[in-house]
This record gives structure tokens, sequence and C-alpha cells, in this order.
């Protein structure tokens, strides 16, 4: 009990001098950097100390982690969550803000109508402090937006039908070629993209889809082989006597796969559907090779727009478009973590 | 072959069917074109003419290609080597019971979930001359430094690919939860340190989780296009352009924007025969070195 409340004690003695030393981080309040550290630094072990205490109280394993081992921690937790913080506070910051601070002296929350309207290099005037109702949905964020959630669900739609389909062939029917075409199945997870890439944009150029959103979602909806692989894994696992007591009731191959197989794999499939849709909000080789007007561009190509050809990148309006790229991605894997954290060790331990 | 088995190739061709069709046309198929291609004078306008090893002469004569297959394989050698380990150390730490290992484990993930456009995007301006790593060096008293210059640029994008590489971390804390607690507690009876617990229990028994980082890191970084493109899109000048030039940034310029489909494709060959050689080599001798359990 008492080493409860001291842990909890340091916890809050090193917040509380973490808070007012942040106070005085760069670009706040002119002070000489050895006042800053050494305090930042006892507050980081204040801290660390009482995480410490609190663990051996609390947690009734034989290793608890040291002091140390939570400072590193902590110290490393803070540099590596800082550029993320630094994107949000500078998306709130005005265009003449200094590049070298990190807290906003004065907020700025129009950045956001404006990241929102800015298009083709330029603030559409028309949209000039728009806070209209109504006026969202005739941004070209919006537009970015639905471009990237159709390509999105169309291809996730698509990549978890064939793509069970296919594990379905690989792991649970016998047929000729079978192994030989799963090692090659495998093998596309090692193709970069920029090895297809020219004869795809001919393919696509010859099919008249250079320009529209079909070459980013379409061959998705045949199945990818991360996807299969992934699958093909799982449903491995799934016991024959469930397989073989639906066949002995008279139920087809596909009556099988739909309505016993599938059922069972529903995290699988969830796994396969968010990576499926990351790597889609996350494209940008795609999109830029294929997409050539601006209303079919994807979120990913709206950022890119920002970069100015002639110095006149506008830098806080850009991390405020890639605050909004990002913050609907920290949202997703807020929901959907133990989806996520399992699909990703299964991708990594099975193989 | 009996009926059931006829049945049953049947549906095994039916069910992969929609894959078999994808994986002609959109991966096989481009992969023979590439090849092909890359012994042709190809425009997409015109039909591809045939000019034998042109394109391949060329590009080895070439020095600004040169430059950018040499610096691809050389990053990829330098990065990946130290994100593994990076990685691998974060997971150490954080594979000990402690207190909120959920939270400290989503904060070293949460770079990883940041699109690659946006990672290009903070690094332009983090480290640009005055930003915010300069500024903080200066407050610290430690010299600034010129990160987004030709010279430093390659240590610049390393820094953002060890952020971003939270999976592989993950993954290593999934192999570490599997290690059997007896194995540590026996090789503590036998006098071993901490360290050398690491070295002899958790590497080996991990060993084919950190394979399949490797080869995955091989791809990704041998691939690798977003962040480079930023830099050279951006209006910093052409001597930075050239020091973040990569394999796939060099296929882009010249087959989409030059239009130079059969010299892209040469590089388009050269990188599959890299990577496929690379992942051979590597398969080949982890299975000396990689222990599998129950074998």
């Amino acid at each position: 009990m008492k080493r409860i409340l001291s842990g909890i004690l340091l916890i809050v003695l090193g917040l509380a001098l973490a808070v007012f030393s942040i106070r005085f981080v760069p670009g706040i309040e002119a002070e000489p950097a050895y006042l800053g550290i050494p305090r930042f630094l006892i507050a980081l072990f204040l801290f660390s100390a009482g995480l410490a205490q609190l663990a051996r109280a609390t947690l009734p394993v034989e290793r608890p982690a040291g002091v140390g081992r939570y400072f590193v921690l902590t110290l490393l937790g803070l540099v590596f969550i800082f550029p993320v913080f630094w994107m949000f506070t500078t998306s709130l910051k005005p265009a003449d803000a200094d590049l070298g601070r990190v807290m906003p002296q004065d907020i700025r929350l129009e950045n956001y109508p404006d990241a929102m309207t800015y298009a083709h290099g330029a603030e559409d005037p028309e949209f000039e402090g728009a806070w209209a109702p109504g006026a969202f949905f005739r941004t070209p964020f919006f537009q970015q937006l639905v471009n990237t959630l159709t390509v999105g669900l169309l291809g996730t739609v698509g990549v978890v039908i064939s793509s069970s389909l296919a594990a379905y062939a690989f792991a649970r029917l016998e047929w000729p070629g079978r192994d030989f075409f799963f090692v090659l199945t495998v093998a596309t997870m090692m193709v970069p993209f920029a090895v297809l890439v020219v004869p795809l944009y001919g393919l696509f150029r010859q099919l008249g889809w250079i320009g529209t959103l079909r070459p980013l979602w379409a061959p998705a909806c045949f199945g990818t082989g991360f996807s299969i692989f992934l699958l093909r894994q799982f449903f491995k696992g799934i016991p024959n006597d469930l397989t073989d007591a639906a066949r002995i009731d008279g139920c087809s191959e596909f009556g099988i796969y739909w309505k016993v197989v599938m059922p069972l794999a529903k995290p699988a499939l969830a796994a396969v559907a968010l990576f499926h849709f990351l790597y889609v909000w996350n494209d940008f080789f795609a999109p830029l090779v294929f997409l050539t007007e601006t209303e079919t561009f994807t979120l990913a190509l709206g950022l890119h727009q920002f970069q100015g050809a002639h110095g006149g990148t506008p830098w806080t309006l850009m991390m405020t478009a890639a605050t909004l790229m990002t913050l609907p991605i920290l949202i997703i894997f807020f929901f959907t973590q133990r989806v996520f954290v399992r699909g990703v060790t299964m991708s990594g331990l099975k193989s | 072959m009996t009926l059931r088995e006829k049945i049953e190739c049947k549906n095994g061709l039916l069910f992969a069917a929609p894959w078999i069709i994808g994986f002609s046309a959109f991966i096989a198929y481009p992969i023979i074109a590439a090849v092909y291609y890359s012994f042709c004078d190809y425009s997409v306008l015109s039909p591809p003419e045939w000019v034998g090893l042109y394109n391949y002469t060329e590009l080895f004569r070439t020095e600004w290609a040169r430059r950018a297959i040499v610096r691809t394989f050389l990053f990829s050698f330098i990065a990946l080597p130290l994100s593994l380990v990076f990685s691998l150390c974060v997971a150490l730490l954080l594979e000990r019971r402690t207190l909120g290992v959920g939270l400290y484990r989503t904060v070293f993930f949460l770079p990883a979930l940041v699109p690659q456009v946006v990672v290009a995007a903070l690094l332009l301006w983090i480290f640009a001359a005055g930003g915010v790593v300069n500024t903080g060096l200066a407050w610290v008293g430690l010299p600034t430094l010129p990160w987004l210059s030709r010279s430093m640029i390659l240590i610049t994008i390393m820094l953002m690919l060890i952020w971003g590489a939270g999976h592989q971390m993950i993954i290593y804390l999934a192999g570490l939860q599997d290690v059997p607690e007896e194995l540590y507690e026996s090789a503590q009876l036998d006098g071993a340190n901490y360290f050398q617990r690491v070295l002899h229990v958790s590497v080996p028994m991990i060993s084919p989780v950190i394979l399949f980082n490797l080869v995955m890191g091989i791809i990704v970084s041998l691939g690798q296009f977003t962040i480079p493109f930023f830099i050279q899109a951006s209006d910093r000048p052409m001597e930075l352009a050239d020091g973040a030039n990569f394999i796939a940034t060099e296929i882009n310029r010249q087959a989409i924007q030059n239009l130079r489909m059969g010299y892209a494709s040469a590089f388009s060959s050269v990188l599959l025969v890299a990577v496929i050689l690379l992942t051979a080599i590597v398969l080949k001798v982890s299975q000396r070195v990689v222990h599998y359990r129950g074998e």
C-alpha cells in the first residue's frame, strides 16, 4: 500500500515538474538549456521511479522492470511521439510562424478549412474562410476523401472475397499444381511495384483506364499475395471435423466455404480488410502514375500538391492536411487495435 | 482419379480462378513484359522496337543512373540492419512485464501508422535548416546539422525509416512472448548475465521472426519511393534531388515523365533480379542460422 502511494506521488511529482519545464521548451520562453535540461531529466526520473514502484507493488511477476528501463522507454517514447505532436501543433499555427517552435503562439483554426479548400497549388477563392454549412462537401479535400474511400472500399470488398476463395483452394482442396502455385503466390509479395509499373501503365492505357480510379481497385479484386497467404494460414488451422460434418450433411464445397469456414475466419478476414484499406490510404506511387485528373486525386496525391514548385509551399497548411490524413488512421487503429496487432503478428509468426 | 478427386480438382481450380486470372494479368504478365521491354525502345505511344542490350549499356554508362542503383543498395545494406537492431532493442525493453506496456507499445507503433506521404512531409519540415530538430540541437548546445543536404540526406531518410519501423517491433514482441520462461531461468542458473541471455536465448529463439523482418525489409527498402520522391519534388537544389535518387524514383522519372519505358524497364529488371538474388541468398544462409522450434 505504501509502495502504491509513493509510486503515485512520484508520478504526479514528475508530471508536474515536466509540465512546468514544458513551459520552457525552445521557442516558448527564452531560457538557457543548463536550467531546463536537468529539470526535465529529473522530472523524467521521478516519473520512471514512480512507475517502477507501482509496478513492483501491483504486478505479481518475477522480473519487474526497473527504473532505468522506464527511464529509457519514456525518453524514447517522447522522441517517437514528438513528430506527430509537432505536426498537430503546427497545424494550428499562422503561416508566418517560426519553423523551429513547438507550441503555437496564436492559434489559427482557419487552417483547417483553408487546407481543405487548397487545391491545384492555390487556395480556391470561392471558399475563402468558409465555415458555411455544406461548404465542406464542395471542397477538394472532400472529393479526395471520397476518391480514397471509393478505392479503399471497392478494393477491400474484392480482396476479401477473391483472396478467401483462393486461400480456401490452397488450404483445403487438392488440385494439380497447387503447391507450386502457392509458392508463386507467396513470391508475389516480394515484387516491388516499381518493377510492374511500366507494363501496367501500358496495360491500363490500352484499357482506357488511365485517369480513372479503376487501376487502383480493380487488380485488388482478383486477390493479393499477402492476403491469400494470411488467410491460408488461418484456414489451415480450422479443424477438419467441422468441414467433414458439413460435407456429410450434403453441403456443397461452396456451401462449406461460405457457411462454415468464412464465419470462423472473421478475425483473419477483418485483419485482411483492415490492412488493405490502410494500404490504399497510404499508397502514393500507383495513384501518382495512374491518376491524371485532379478530380480523381486521392488524399495522398492531395498532400503532395502542397509541395510548391517555386518556393511557395504553405507548410502550416501542409501540416494541417497531414493531420487530417493521419487522424482517421489513428482513430481506426484505436478501435481495431486487437485485430490489427493480431494480424501483424499472424503474418510474421507463421511464416 | 476417383470421382471425388475429380470434383475436388475442379473445385480447387474454380476457387482459385479469380486469383489465377489476377496473378497472370497484373503480376506475371507485367514481369515478363518488363524484362522484354528492357531490350526494346518503347514509349507506349508506338510499339516496342528491339534494341538488344542498348538500355543496359546506357544504364551502366550514365553516372546519374549508376549512382541511383548503388545508392539504393548501399542504403538498404546500412539502414536495414540498423532498423532491425533498433526495433529489436525496443522490443526487448518492452518485453518484460512493464506497467503500461500497452501504452508504450502503442507509442512506438504509432509512427508506423503515419502514412508515407505524411512521413515525407514531416521529414522535409522537421529537418529543415531552421527546423525544430536543429533548434533543439542548438538549445542543448550541440552543433546544428545540414540534414537536407546531399551528404546527409540518406542519414535523414534512415532516421525516418527507423522511426516508422513499428511493425518490426510488434512482430518481435510476439516472438519474444513465445520464448519459454524456463530457458531464461536455466541460463540464469548457468550464470549468464542479461546480455548473454538476450544473445544466446532470445535471439536464437526468435530467429525465424528476425528472418521475416529482414526479408520484408529488403523488399520495402529496395523499392522505396515516396520519401525520396517528395524530397526530389520539393523546391530544393538539383544536387539534393540527385542525392535522394533511388531506383524506384528513377523508374518513375524515366517511364512516366520522359516516356523512356524501355530504359525504365532495364531499371525494373535490375531491381527484380536484385530482390530475387538477395532474398535467395538470405533464405539460403538462414537455413543454417535460423532455429525453428521442434526440428
